[in-house]
Order: structure tokens, then C-alpha cells, then sequence
């Protein structure tokens, strides 16, 4: 019985008020499908009830099989890691994988396939592989989607052994996620989603009417060396919490040094400027916009990957591109100054005015003598705003340990009200990439269970050999908390009661509340 | 605009025994490979079809290979969608025929109503594939088989069907010694390049100009209430 957690069947009650949903497994395997998982859970909390009474073999029944199943599962896994290239060695030898088609032993290895084609069957991208080799497969890909076409229906997905394959028809354009991840479908067509719109932030939603008009295009004439945003944006989304809330991720700052950068940042306004952003590394500092137009989560998304996909901005140069935010308005181009005013620090300042490189590029010196006025910022007379910026972004959010809530090992915190979330840093025992993807993982299925379109929990509580998970959704705020394997379950509720009271604290330095406007 | 990325162009094969015209040209390796990389959807569409084949052809009516050919010094790969003559690829819809940039006829150069139904498989194609201007897509007719004995249709009424058509470049072929299939193909990327070259002022981006109205208070639904 190793694993389970001794609980008096009395404390299957709500602790909140609310439906709580327990469900304690042996280890941290799932069930792939949704409705089976459910079933699954029903019959366990079933049989642990019996369990404590008198009937000890039920469960452990279960727990061999799923034990068994997480045996294969990581058999399975071991197989392939993967394992980011240094940007040099891609530099000199083009795409990763770029030499592997549908017949090379290794392709079908890979854990987490994306491919996008046109309605016309003609490849568009490949995660892995030359897409032009595997103009046959996407044939065969778009071949499948006509079919349920024809019998007036979608096909959203198939699952086929440990592989599941997602479908997503936007525009003219076919988007197919082939995983044994085991992420549940509803995300994974977010992310598809998400490429979709990566590929319209390149070339707007123009490119559909171009399809209308020659259905037989071919799209990559036009993308060119898009498959580096691509690229990254799918790495980005296997263990971005960005993506997975769809909520912006703010660097933590004193919260007089936050004010202070949007003072300098309203200040260096121009007529023609619509919004101004700065980030440090994959984290909001501030941004400034019209009053009227927000900036949508999704699109700065979007505004990151693009700082981050292309090497070539980070020189330090000023650069000047244009670029479409989907969510803003897809059918034309905004354009961007950008330039990296410290090494991992970028300003981008968003205008819908084609000619006004140089107005921006004044604003641009307005804010970086902004942000060096030394005493300006919170470290002393001899510091800037800008030191206060690299201080923060060399020790990037704050370790769990400073919450001092006992057992508590990992959180993430979305305020819906801001689209904003929070997260300590990575520390033991999620120090290392693959652990740290397990847990990106777990996130990803406690925050499906509190999603679903069937079965949304507004509390979830979970038990497994390595953690216990409690996800707790309202009005106003998501929680998902990770705690130690023999926690009490009163002892974790305590413990999400004393995050939010931290969170209430430093409200202030972990977001932005007061969005600056122009 | 990039240049480094190889032209590909979707091919459709229409006719009776468009089969063993790909079959024998294009390597069996190859497309048994294809085959196996693919097994998980055939169980799928096996599944949908209730009918168990180990090829997708019998399954869905489609066979997916491609054909490499050098164009000018350029790498152009035919993506070749193939029909193998059999009615059930209808059940792709018109996803088959859509963006097609050329439709090669096949028939059977010892089966008279194989010849005769050519006319049927272009009619279907222009009706299906509706392609910007019909009197100029690129065709291309194949008499098959020609090394076999009993020959009822004779170049003479093919090449004259391919005159009264505007001119369709015709090869005949056996498959039994690869008797000018790589000329066909040949043929076939280099008309359909053209093809798309005349029509290459149609792929502009129409970006529309964003223009922002500051002016007004904010009564614009884009974007959330945050």
C-alpha cells in the first residue's frame, strides 16, 4: 500500500465549501481518456471507502495495474530525451532533425510531432524532419480530415495506442499535434492555436485569402525562415505556465521601481507610439498602452517568442520589423522597435506607423537615460533603475522557502482579474529539466480537471507517490498548489490559505496592478 | 521571398491504371515505408470505414508517394496524389482535386473504355478541382501498358484526343521497363511551374493598414476587460 495517505473517509467532505473531488492513486500515472479517468476516479474513491473498512484487495489491485502502466509509460519515455541544441551547432548545421523523414527510424521516436499543411495537402511545417519529404504523410493527414469533412463533421482527434493525434482546420490551413505526452487534448489544441497564430503574426490573416484565391500555394515561399518562431514556440509551450494559463508572467520588482519604469516609459510618449513593452528574459517588466487597447496575453506571447526566436536581435542594434498581433487586429501589421538595451533586457515599441523608426528610436534614448538615473532605484544612491532590473532578473522570482509554508515544494497562482500568474523558481527536487517537465505535466492535467468541459472541479485534490496536488479555482483566482506526499490534506489547505495571504503581501512587486496607460 | 526551399507540386492521377504507372516507376521500398509510418492512421481509418486493409488505397481511395525531378538545375518534387482508377477516393470530397497543380489521365492502351473514359476523369477534375482558368491547366495523358500484345488504342486516336483538348502532351509508358516515365514527369513539373508562374501576380499579401482612432472613448470590444 505504499503511497497511500491514511485519511478518515469523513474528510471526503468540502473544505472550502465547494465539491471537492478526491482521488488517490498509488503513483502519478493518468488514464488517457477523460471519460475513463473519471470513472476510474469515481471507482477508486469507491473502493478506497471500502478500503479502510474492510476490503484492503480492490485497491491494491488497481494500484498494481497503474503501477505497471507507469513501468511501460517510463520504458516508453527513456527512449528519446530531448535535448535542446546549443544555438551555434544549429547555426552551422540548419534545423535540428531536418534530415529525417517519415521512413528514418528515428522520426517517429520523437514524443511531440507538430505539422502544419494547407487545406490542399501541401506541407507548410514539421517539428521534425524536411516538411517537403513528407509531402506523402501530410497527404495521408489531409486525406483524414476531408474524410470526417465529408460526413459534414470535425475530426478533432484520434488516439491510437500512447499516440494521440490533434486536429485543428483554421483558416486554410491545417494544424496536426502527433504526442505521447500524454497533455490533454483540449490544451494541445491550444497550442495549435497558438502556431496558427504564430503563422499569422508573420504574414497577418491575408494569407487565407491568398489560398482562396490559388488554392494550390505554397505557403513557405512566403514564411521563409519562419521555422526558427515555430520552432520555438513549441519548445516554449512544453514548459511555459504562459501558455497553459494564458496569463503574462511578470518579473518580480520592488513595486516603487515597477512605478518608476512606467513613469519613464509614459513619459518617452510619442503620437505615433501604441504600446511600449520591455521584458527580461520570458518575464514582463511594464508595459504602456492606450487606454482603449489592451494588450492581449496571447499576442505578447507571441511578442516574446518573437524577441527570443530571433538571435539576430540580440546584439544590441536597433531593429525595425514588422509584425502582426492576431488578437489585435489580424489583418494587418504593426511595427516594432526593438532593441536589447541590456543583454537580456528588450524594449519594444509597437507603432502602427510604417515611417517613424527614428521618432521611436529617439524614445528609445529618452528611456534607456531614464532607466540609468543613478538613485533612482531601490538599491541606493549609486544604482539605477536598470541595476535594479538585472538584480531581479539574475534571481528571477523568489524561492518557496521565503512563503515559509511547511511542505509546500511548488505553486503557480493565475489572478484572473490581471491575466497575470506567479510561480517560485525551480528548486530540489525540481532542479532537474526532466523533473521540472513532469511537473509541467502534472500542472497541465490538475489544471484539465479543473477545466474540463465535463468535469470542472473548483477543488482537486490528488495523491501520489511523489506529491500531493490541490487545485483550487474560484471567481477571482486559480491556485495550484504542490505539496509532499504525506502532507494532510488539512495541512495543504492550511498551506493554500497562507500562499494566498503572501500573495495578497506582495500583490504588488510579483504583478503589475495598476496597468500603465498613455 | 526564399529560394533555398524545393518547389512542390501536387500531381493528381486519374484513370484506370494510374496504379501500375506509380507502382512500378516509383521505388516499392519507398512506398512501403510510407505505408508503415502511417499504420496507426490506417487502423483509424479502418476504424471509420469498417473495413480492414493494409493499404491506403483499398481504405480511403488514395495512395500519397513522391517523385523527384531535376526542372533547370532545380530539385522539384511531385507530390503525387493517386487515385489507382477506383471510385472510392470520392469519399476525400474535393480535397483531393483542391490545389492540384496538375492532372495526369491514365488509361490502358489495350482496354478501349479505359481511352474512353478519359474525357469523364477531366470533366469530374475541371468540375471538381474548379481551377482559376481551365482552358490552360496543365494536363498531361498517359497511354499504359504499352508493351503488352493485344493494343486496341492506337497513338494515332490518342494524340489526336490530346490535339482536340489544346494540345495535351501525351507519352505512352510501360511500366514493365519504365519506358518514358521520368520524360512524363518531367513534362508534367515543368508545365505545372509555368502554369504557376503565369499565375504568380495573384500572391500578394493584402495587409490591411492598421489605423488606430485615439479620439474617441474607449467602446472598442477588442481585447479584454482587465
Amino acid at each position: 500500500m505504499s503511497g497511500l495517505v491514511d485519511l478518515p473517509a469523513d474528510d471526503l467532505q468540502d473544505p472550502f465549501g465547494e465539491e471537492v473531488h478526491i482521488k488517490r492513486k498509488s503513483n502519478a500515472t493518468f488514464i488517457d481518456s477523460d471519460t475513463d479517468d473519471s470513472n476510474l476516479a469515481r471507482d477508486l474513491k469507491d473502493s478506497l471507502v471500502l478500503d479502510e473498512n474492510k476490503d484492503l484487495n480492490v485497491s491494491s489491485v488497481i494500484e498494481s495495474d497503474t503501477a505497471a502502466e507507469e513501468e511501460d509509460r517510463r520504458k516508453r519515455n527513456s527512449s528519446f530525451v530531448e535535448q535542446p541544441l546549443p544555438p551555434e551547432i544549429e547555426e552551422t548545421f540548419g534545423r535540428k532533425y531536418s534530415h529525417e523523414d517519415s521512413s528514418h527510424p528515428n522520426w517517429v521516436k520523437h514524443k511531440k510531432h507538430v505539422f502544419a499543411l494547407s487545406l490542399a495537402g501541401k506541407p507548410i511545417y514539421s517539428r521534425y524532419g524536411d516538411e517537403q519529404n513528407l509531402a506523402p504523410f501530410m497527404g495521408a493527414l489531409t486525406a483524414m480530415v476531408s474524410f470526417v469533412q465529408v460526413m459534414d463533421d470535425n475530426l478533432r482527434y484520434v488516439v491510437a495506442g500512447a499516440h494521440r493525434f490533434a486536429f485543428l482546420v483554421r483558416g486554410s490551413i491545417i494544424l496536426v499535434s502527433v504526442s505521447r505526452t500524454d497533455e490533454p487534448t483540449a490544451q494541445i489544441t491550444s497550442q495549435l492555436n497558438y502556431i496558427y497564430s504564430q503563422i499569422i503574426s508573420i504574414l497577418t490573416a491575408g494569407v487565407n485569402q491568398i489560398f482562396s484565391r490559388k488554392p494550390n500555394f505554397d505557403l513557405r515561399s512566403l514564411l521563409g525562415g519562419a521555422d526558427r518562431f515555430i520552432d520555438s514556440l513549441n519548445t516554449l509551450m512544453d514548459h511555459d505556465f504562459s501558455f497553459l494559463l494564458n496569463s503574462i508572467h511578470c518579473l518580480k520588482l520592488p513595486p516603487q521601481t515597477r512605478a518608476s519604469i512606467a513613469q519613464v516609459l509614459q513619459q518617452a510618449q510619442h503620437t505615433d507610439l501604441l504600446y511600449s513593452i520591455m521584458i527580461a528574459g520570458h518575464q514582463l517588466i511594464n508595459l504602456v498602452r492606450p487606454k482603449k487597447y489592451v494588450l492581449q496575453p496571447a499576442d505578447l506571447h507571441l511578442v516574446i517568442n518573437f524577441v527570443h526566436a530571433s538571435t539576430a536581435l540580440r546584439n544590441g542594434n536597433e531593429n525595425w520589423t514588422p509584425l502582426c498581433l492576431p488578437k489585435f487586429n489580424d489583418t494587418g501589421f504593426l511595427h516594432a522597435y526593438v532593441c536589447f538595451i541590456a543583454p537580456d533586457v528588450c524594449l519594444l515599441l509597437l507603432s502602427t506607423k510604417q515611417e517613424c523608426f527614428f521618432e521611436l528610436s529617439s524614445c528609445k534614448g529618452m528611456i534607456t537615460q531614464g532607466l540609468n538615473v543613478k538613485g533612482a532605484g531601490s538599491l541606493g544612491p549609486n544604482f539605477s533603475l536598470m541595476d535594479d532590473i538585472l538584480k531581479a532578473y539574475e534571481n528571477p522570482d523568489y524561492s518557496v522557502s521565503e512563503l515559509g509554508v511547511p511542505g509546500l515544494l511548488h505553486f503557480v497562482y493565475r489572478s484572473k482579474g490581471t491575466l497575470q500568474y506567479t510561480c517560485p523558481r525551480f528548486e530540489t527536487p525540481y532542479n532537474t529539466s526532466k523533473e521540472q517537465k513532469r511537473l509541467y505535466r502534472m500542472y497541465q492535467r490538475v489544471h484539465r480537471r479543473t477545466h474540463g468541459l465535463k468535469l470542472a472541479h473548483k477543488v482537486y485534490y490528488q495523491v501520489s507517490q511523489l506529491e500531493t496536488f490541490l487545485g483550487w479555482v474560484t471567481a477571482g483566482f486559480e491556485l495550484f498548489a504542490v505539496f509532499g506526499p504525506l502532507d494532510t490534506k488539512s495541512m495543504c489547505i492550511k498551506g493554500c490559505n497562507d500562499i494566498l495571504k503572501w500573495i495578497k503581501n506582495e500583490e504588488n512587486s510579483i504583478m503589475i496592478i495598476n496597468s500603465p496607460v498613455w | 521571398m526564399s529560394s533555398n526551399k524545393k518547389a512542390l507540386l501536387k500531381v493528381i492521377i486519374l484513370g484506370e491504371s494510374g496504379q501500375d504507372f506509380t507502382d512500378e516507376s516509383i521505388s516499392f521500398t519507398f512506398r512501403r515505408s510510407i505505408c508503415s509510418r502511417c499504420n496507426v492512421f490506417l487502423n483509424f481509418l479502418t476504424y471509420v470505414s469498417k473495413k480492414f486493409s493494409t493499404h491506403y488505397k483499398a481504405t480511403i481511395g488514395a495512395d500519397f508517394l513522391t517523385k523527384e525531378v531535376m526542372v533547370d538545375d532545380k530539385l522539384v518534387t511531385n507530390q503525387i496524389w493517386d487515385t489507382a482508377g477506383q471510385e472510392r477516393f470520392q469519399s476525400l470530397g474535393v480535397a483531393f482535386y483542391r490545389g492540384a497543380d496538375c492532372c495526369v489521365l491514365v488509361f490502358d492502351v489495350n482496354v478501349a473504355k479505359s481511352f474512353e473514359r478519359i474525357d469523364n476523369w477531366k470533366d469530374e477534375f475541371l468540375n471538381q478541382a474548379a481551377p482559376a482558368n481551365p482552358e490552360s491547366f496543365p494536363f498531361v495523358l498517359i497511354g499504359n501498358k504499352i508493351d503488352l500484345e493485344n493494343r486496341v488504342v492506337t497513338e494515332k486516336r490518342a494524340r489526336a484526343w490530346c490535339q482536340a483538348n489544346g494540345n495535351i502532351p501525351y507519352f505512352e509508358t510501360s511500366a514493365k521497363e519504365a519506358t518514358n516515365v521520368d520524360q512524363a514527369f518531367l513534362t508534367i513539373a515543368k508545365n505545372a511551374l509555368a502554369q504557376d508562374r503565369n499565375m504568380s501576380d495573384d500572391i500578394k499579401l493584402n495587409d490591411k493598414k492598421i489605423v488606430i482612432d485615439n479620439s474617441q472613448p474607449a467602446d472598442d470590444n477588442k481585447g479584454c476587460n482587465c
